[in-house]
């Protein structure tokens, strides 16, 4: 637990769907103000915030390292991620650091 | 179901979640955000403690919606907090509980301009408006219960990656719409015919990912029951649960339920893109479940709901005074075929009580019952409910697992003590 972690701000817009015509629904989303936490390789990690919030990561129970790895390669293989095969294993470090069974230690700077 | 009425921190929960800061929100006052100011302002923390690990959950409240915990933000994922399925039968619209799979979802919808297309192997193609739907077809209502097929997953153990919902990815409405077996049947179903394909407006981020499609079984596809529904209890639906239209499958689990519905194709074969397969499928056992670590067993598409109760006027932890007769209530459903029976234990199973079923509003609703026990001095109660439907099908004793969280519907328990 001590680990470091970010602070991270919902920004929580308290926005009323807004009529602009007869018929017509808008609103607006409270502005995402997430960031993915300091860790070994957050620059590979990265990726994953393109399709969504950083919350998918942290709400995980820890997973092991190939429960992550599965979850790296579902969003390559199944999703359509731009990830590397030379970029799985790191991402999976940094999940591991983030919300890993097994925990890694921190390194700086990320190779 | 633990803390859900709690809000705010819970000391032996604090340190649990001491790391998940980033769960923390930024309050707002007066619909001013404080975006932008320090960390020190991010005051007073709203959230509830769902108990798991991983399990805080800020609050906040959405276009069209009262505060609500936000499992993800990107794509919206929202859950009910359990305390609202004790405020009535029919789950508030502002309260219902939100899932999107892909990041692009329309914010603004002209409800004028949105049209629905039935196509494919059919006889003559439609294009209806939202106007047209509702003049040119008969309306039914249906009250009926949209459930997550992962609702609870955050209860299993061990644990499974995903959603990590608590028991408030459910609700139940009272669904306006048209039947869709009578827009299939404008359209004439063609020869061939195996499933109905159905989409919605959202759309993925990156041209590689799957969009979200699901598909029905022709002859589900043309059940009496399944609309296409255009009033969610008594208004229109909140954007974020699907407006202007969305599918109602009563008695499946949500997965199916598309929202923002604009295309419904009928196909020649059966759908095997990603969210039919791989994605929501269930062990083909009659449990759907398997023991952890079992490989290569063979699936099927999730598909009925099985059946479940909860007590919902009591929360767990909570104390009670003794010597007084004590209401307990909550609701049970099913896959459609409806609610028999309900029982009700105050000793962790080991005696059952028959209780009292409130009003039927159809066999795909939440059925509410009725319970009361007296309490005694400085005791503690294991309370359960266990439903039975129409058909012999009841709850799990023991929980069912399987690898992708699915199904959970194991007797539940709200340990209480009375002073």
């Amino acid at each position: 637990m001590k680990r470091s972690f970010l602070v991270a701000v919902f920004a929580l817009v308290v926005t009323l769907p807004v009529r602009a015509a007869k018929d017509t629904v808008a609103i607006e989303l409270p502005a995402e103000h997430t960031r993915l936490a300091p860790g070994p390789n957050l620059a590979a990690a990265q990726i994953c915030v393109v399709c969504h919030s950083v919350d998918y990561i942290y709400m995980q129970p820890p997973l092991t390292d190939d429960q992550w790895r599965s979850e790296v390669l579902k969003m390559k293989n199944m999703f359509g991620a731009p990830i590397s095969d030379a970029e799985v294993e790191p991402i999976v470090i940094y999940l591991l650091s983030q919300n890993g069974e097994r925990q890694v230690q921190e390194t700086s700077p990320a190779p | 179901m633990g803390e859900y009425d709690r809000r705010g921190s819970v000391a032996g929960r604090q340190q649990l979640n001491s790391r998940r800061h980033f769960m923390r929100m930024a309050a707002t006052v007066g619909g001013f955000s404080l975006l932008g100011r320090t960390a020190a302002a991010i005051t007073p923390e709203r959230a509830i403690d769902l108990p798991m690990v991983n399990g805080k959950r800020a609050l906040a409240a959405y276009p069209q919606k009262r505060e609500l915990m936000v499992m993800t933000s990107r794509p919206v994922q929202l859950e009910t907090p359990f305390s609202v399925f004790g405020e009535g039968v029919f789950t508030p619209n502002d309260a219902f509980f939100v899932r999107w799979h892909l990041a692009q979802v329309p914010t603004r919808i002209d409800g004028a301009a949105f049209h629905i297309n039935v196509r494919g192997a059919v006889k003559a193609p439609l294009t209806l408006s939202v106007p047209e739907l509702k003049t040119k077809f008969e309306s039914v209502e249906i009250a009926a219960v949209c459930q997550c097929a992962g609702n609870s997953r955050g209860f299993f153990d061990p644990r499974v990656p995903g959603g990590q919902w608590g028991n408030g990815a459910m609700g139940n409405a009272l669904w306006k719409g048209v039947r869709l077996k009578d827009l299939l049947n404008e359209a004439g179903i063609g020869a061939g015919a195996v499933q109905v394909r159905f989409n919605g407006a959202d759309a993925p981020v990156l041209p590689g990912t799957p969009d979200f499609v699901k598909a029905l079984d022709i002859d589900v596809a043309l059940g009496e029951d399944v609309i296409v529904a255009y009033s969610m209890n008594g208004a229109e639906l909140p954007l974020l649960n699907g407006f202007p239209v969305r599918l109602v499958v009563p008695g499946w689990y949500a997965t199916y339920w598309v929202k923002m519905l604009d295309d419904i194709e009928v196909v020649a074969a059966c759908d095997e893109s990603f969210w039919m397969k791989p994605a929501y499928r269930i062990p083909d056992v009659e449990c759907a479940c398997i023991e952890p670590g079992q490989q290569n067993v063979p699936t099927v598409p999730i598909n009925r709901m099985d059946v479940r109760s909860f007590i919902t006027s009591v929360a767990d932890g909570a104390t009670l005074p003794a010597g007084q007769p004590q209401d307990v209530s909550g609701v049970a459903f099913d896959g459609g075929f409806g609610i028999r029976r309900v029982l009700f234990s105050t000793d962790g199973g080991k005696h059952w009580a028959e209780t009292t079923l409130g009003k039927d509003h159809g066999k795909y609703g939440f059925r509410e019952w009725h319970a009361r026990f007296r309490p005694a001095a400085g005791e503690r109660y294991t309370l359960q409910s266990l439903a039975v439907n129409s058909i012999g099908q009841s709850q799990r004793f023991s929980p069912r697992w399987n690898p992708a969280g699915y199904m959970r519907n194991v007797v539940e328990a709200v340990r209480v003590s009375a002073t």
